[in-house]
């Protein structure tokens, strides 16, 4: 179904709250591709239905109508257990907050994906990952213990070590200052001009969309204007 | 507060169940009481001296026909009632069992004709309702009784015994008249008199007393009053300590009533906090909040008092019907005194606002400002406040000490079971308090110490689910707690009961050696002795020579065993006869006979003998059989046995009596098999009496255990989300959180299966006399029905928040403070 070099697409899919005179229409009739080894920027103002089409596309939330695929699965066909299985296998996630498991420790949550997935981890992988985001010395401490920038970058270690199909980046430098924000910009950059890594990046900030392939801009729900440079 | 019903209604349970357990304990002190008074002084009726036989003396020395013409002159006497009690044998095919054989009664209130007519002509017998049961009789029936020989009586009539007629309601009974009961038993005296009369009580007693004859008679002669307490006391021996136990148990119900409604309370002022801050920003002052959570707590203590109140009435008016057929327990029906009210109101009341008060305290610290914030970030804590460790372990360690106090120490000093039974029950009060107290120490380390075997057996939903459950030490301490009790308190009773009959089994064993005797019309024959040994029920088997002999010096009465060579196989203790030979009198503590004296025996011949005390043989005494046929040459000759260790001790009464009834002399197989049949029923009917309320408190502490999981889940969506996100499937979300609960029950259960085996065997060493032993007995298919049942509940309490975590999509859950 989908054409080659789609890493996820989607086929107007669309997301309503309520009904009658209150129905919102967070995301309305959305078809976009997203290319394999791509850096996408998805930006545009609050309700514009970034986050939305995001959650849409990763499986976190179930879409009203319309379809949607990450690879050649149509997700939008999936119960919630397939979907999770492939959210496992497949995908990986960098949100703005609340990234890490306060119970365990920098370690136990980059492998917590391969551990539910019960993936024996890679471990050179697993080194290079540690070693380029500079986490070697922060593994056995606890969320708690490290500063934003930090806990951001065991986030995006997390993202990687199961090498997914794509990587869904919510605001991911939302929380972050300018030298940790530019830190985590980079390595994201990095990672998919070096390793050929996709990655979706919902943010509202024009710098760190400018790290990207593309730019999809969105505006009461709809896509607004679609940039590459 | 009165806004989250579900809530609320657990708080609610809790206290009714706590209440009611005060008010079932107290109520039934009082209609224990009651009962006790009326059945006491029923017999009594309007009599004011009471004479009692002593069986020791011999007949013409007893309460004769002489005697009474003789107290009829003493001034102030009116009327002397003749009553004998006294028993026989009556035989149904080659079986005999025993009745108790009583003068006609008086028809009253509590002794009524059921059927047929009182006794009139000579040979005409009046029989209670459980003898006619138990023989299928009807008026106009033959009933045989046998002492000597048998007689043949005509049944006349049914009566229903009341208490005023005999003290053993459940036993089969023959009411003849005078000349009847005098020409059947041989005896020609009674076994009591009770005296009407003017005057006071102790006036009449007094000249009673000082009548020469009385003193040969050797009778017991007291007052009315006398008699009524001392038959009372006779019957409160082991219901007042129940009383005790009861309230304990009362008190600690109490306890886990505290911890679950604190824990709710809690949860509802930490989910008001917007509420709450709303309130102050519009002006309330703190005091303001503070009384109002306060209020809600008493409206709720008084509430559910009430209801506890009608739990407590309604218990007891159920277990009245129930206790007819126990011996220690009787309770006519209901009766409540003022205080049995009260008392619980103000508990129940008094324990709402306690366990409100820190809850109420945290909720006047929310800041206005909080109204404005997102909700996650202003959660109230809700743990109960835990003391210092060092204290706690300090009120363990005095709580364990007192406990072995009362256990060991003080019966070893002979002091009364009262004060051992309080300074128990204080000690294993305090220890509980402290082992709560040190719950957020305690908690965790036992559950780490489950971790590892959980992540084994259920992979990572377990894993993460141990780092869950001990995240908030206090919560999970609290938590715990409730169930802890729940726990301790099944245990403490199941093991308790084991113990205690395991002890009451030891003692029986102690007064009766010998696991059955045979007994018969006749000298026992050869070929009996025979057939009783080579039955598969039959371990082993001795001739023994039963008689009484005097001591030569001061008349003392001794029940004698004569013991063959072989006699020392058919005993339980094979050690008790040892030492045994023709020059030694093996005596049991109650003879009260010296151990190393020598004491002369009169019987046929003067026989000298070294006294040997063994505490086993309780009042009887044994020689050797050429000893004892030098006493009393005619001795009959009976039988001991000892049962095979896997035989079913009834129905081997049963083969036992059929094998030897066949040929020789009709015999009677005496066992304790139906005794012990017995008390296993009236233990098993108390505990699953009181196995039954503690199941609610368990369902209530699983309640609790739902209500903190409800709020973890409510407070980790973010994570839970998160872990959707990153590949936890919903059913791994749901056993994660099952595991959870299922590791906070494993706490409670090993926690409270060790305390629980402690407090029972060590409640049972408190109660039990001091000259016994107390044999520790661990019903392990119980124990582990306990663990299962908890585990159980545990992950039942996690269903229905699992299910609501479960089914938030996880962008929804990740959405902050939206």
């Amino acid at each position: 179904m989908s054409r080659p070099g789609a890493a996820v697409r989607t086929e107007a899919l669309t997301k309503t709250y309520g009904s009658g005179e209150t129905l919102v229409r967070a995301l309305d009739a959305v078809s976009v591709d997203i290319h394999r080894g791509e850096f996408t920027a998805v930006m545009g103002p609050s309700g514009s239905g970034k986050s939305t089409l995001m959650h849409l596309t990763a499986g976190l939330d179930a879409a009203t109508s319309g379809r949607s695929w990450i690879g050649d699965v149509e997700i939008t066909a999936l119960d919630d257990k397939a979907l999770t299985l492939l959210r496992r296998e497949r995908v990986g996630f960098i949100f703005q907050a609340f990234n890490l498991l306060p119970t365990m420790d920098a370690q136990a949550n980059i492998l917590l994906p391969l551990k539910l997935a019960r993936r024996r981890p890679d471990t050179d992988w697993f080194d290079h990952v540690v070693a380029v985001l500079g986490l070697g010395d922060r593994l056995t401490h606890r969320p708690s213990e490290l500063s934003g920038g930090q806990q951001q970058r065991v986030a995006a270690a997390r993202a990687l070590v199961s090498k997914p199909d794509v990587v869904f980046a919510d605001e991911p430098t939302g929380a972050l200052d300018s030298a940790a924000s530019e830190q985590m910009l980079t390595f994201l950059r990095a990672s998919v001009t070096d390793l050929g890594q996709t990655i979706v990046m919902v943010t509202h900030d024009a710098n760190a969309a400018s790290y990207a392939d593309r730019v999809l801009r969105l505006a009461d729900g709809r896509v607004d204007a679609d940039e590459r440079r | 507060m009165l806004t989250s019903p579900r809530r609320l209604l657990s708080a609610a349970l809790a206290l009714a169940l706590g209440v009611g357990f005060v008010a079932a304990a107290l109520m039934l002190a009082t209609s224990l009481d009651a009962t006790l008074r009326t059945a006491a002084g029923g017999a009594i009726r309007d009599a004011k001296v009471v004479l009692t036989e002593n069986g020791d003396v011999p007949d013409p020395l007893a309460l004769t026909d002489e005697y009474v013409t003789r107290l009829g002159d003493v001034p102030g006497v009116e009327r002397v009632r003749t009553v004998v009690t006294t028993q026989a044998m009556s035989p149904a095919g080659t079986h005999l069992s025993m009745f108790v054989l009583q003068t006609v009664p008086e028809l009253t209130e509590r002794t009524t004709l059921v059927t047929g007519r009182l006794p009139e002509a000579p040979g005409e017998v009046l029989v209670n309702q459980v003898a006619a049961q138990m023989r299928g009789w009807a008026p106009g029936d033959t009933v045989h009784l046998e002492v000597d020989d048998t007689r043949e009586f005509t049944l006349v009539g049914v009566v229903d015994a009341g208490t005023d007629t005999t003290t053993n309601l459940e036993a089969p009974h023959v009411f003849l008249q005078m000349p009847d009961i005098h020409e059947l038993s041989g005896r020609t005296s009674y076994t009591d008199l009770y005296v009407h009369g003017t005057g006071s009580e102790q006036e009449l007693t007094d000249a009673i007393r000082a009548l020469p004859e009385t003193a040969a008679t050797h009778a017991r002669v007291l007052t009315a009053a006398e008699a009524s307490d001392l038959r009372i006391t006779q019957f409160t021996r082991g219901s007042e300590q129940l009383t005790v136990l009861l309230l304990s148990f009362g008190a600690v119900a109490v306890v886990v009533a505290g911890l679950v409604v604190a824990n709710t309370f809690a949860i509802l002022v930490a989910q008001r906090t917007r509420q709450l801050a709303l309130l102050r920003t519009v002006g309330a002052t703190r005091g303001q909040v503070f009384r109002t959570v306060l209020v809600e707590a008493g409206l709720l203590g008084l509430a559910s008092s009430l209801v506890g109140l009608a739990l407590g009435a309604g218990a007891v008016a159920a277990i009245a019907p129930l206790s007819r057929g126990s011996g220690v327990l009787q309770i006519e029906g209901l009766a409540i005194a003022p205080r049995d009210v009260l008392v619980p109101l103000a508990v129940g009341i008094l324990l709402a606002l306690g366990a409100a008060i820190v809850p109420a305290r945290q909720a006047t610290r929310i800041a206005p400002l909080a109204a404005l914030r997102p909700q996650a970030a202003t959660a109230v804590d809700p743990r109960v406040r835990q003391g210092h460790p060092l204290l706690a372990a300090a009120i363990t360690v005095v709580g364990f000490v007192l406990l072995a106090v009362g256990a060991v120490v003080l019966p070893a000093q002979g002091v009364s079971p009262g004060l051992s039974v309080l300074v128990g029950i204080a000690g294993g009060l305090l220890s509980v308090v402290g082992v709560l107290a040190l719950g957020r120490r305690l908690v965790p380390a036992v559950a780490r110490l489950f971790a590892p075997g959980m992540g084994h057996l259920g992979g990572a939903p377990a894993e993460l689910a141990a780092e869950n459950a001990v995240r908030n030490p206090g919560r999970a301490a609290a938590t715990t707690g409730a169930l802890l009790v729940g726990v301790i308190l099944v245990t403490m009773m199941t093991v308790g009961a084991a113990t205690g009959q395991a002890s009451i089994q030891r003692e029986l064993d102690g007064q009766f050696p010998m696991d059955a005797q045979v007994i018969s019309s006749g000298p026992i024959t050869d070929a009996q002795v025979e057939r009783a040994r080579s039955l598969p029920e039959v371990a082993a088997a001795t001739v023994l020579r039963e008689g009484g002999v005097e001591t030569a010096d001061d008349e003392r009465w001794l029940h004698l065993l004569g013991f063959d060579g072989d006699a020392a196989a058919t005993f339980r203790d094979p050690d008790l006869l040892v030492g045994l030979a023709d020059d030694t009198l093996l005596a049991g503590p109650e003879t009260e006979l010296a151990d190393g004296s020598t004491v002369t025996l009169a019987g046929e011949h003067e026989v000298a003998l070294r006294v040997v005390v063994r505490p086993g043989l309780g009042r009887t005494s044994g020689v050797t059989a050429s000893t004892m046929l030098a006493l009393q040459p005619d001795a009959p000759r009976s039988l001991g046995l000892r049962l095979a260790d896997d035989a079913d001790p009834v129905g081997a009464v049963e083969t036992i009596s059929a094998a030897l009834g066949g040929d020789g002399p009709t015999v009677q197989v005496m066992s304790l098999a139906d005794q012990r049949a017995q008390m296993q029923e009236i233990i098993n009917t108390v505990l699953l009496v009181v196995l039954g309320l503690l199941a609610v408190a368990v369902v209530i502490a699983v309640v609790g255990i739902g209500n903190t999981l409800g709020l973890s889940v409510h407070e980790r969506r973010q994570e839970s989300g998160l872990l959707r996100a990153m590949g936890l499937t919903r059913d791994q979300l749901r056993a994660s959180l099952g595991w959870e609960a299922v590791l906070l029950a494993a706490v409670a259960v090993v926690l409270g299966l060790v305390l629980g085996a402690v407090y029972g065997v060590a409640g049972v060493a408190t109660l039990i006399a001091s000259d016994a032993t107390v044999v520790p007995a661990l019903p392990w298919a119980r124990l582990a029905l306990i663990a299962a049942v908890a585990l159980l509940a545990g992950w039942l309490a996690s269903v229905l928040p699992s299910v609501r975590a479960s089914r938030v999509p996880p962008a929804a859950a990740l959405a902050l403070g939206e």
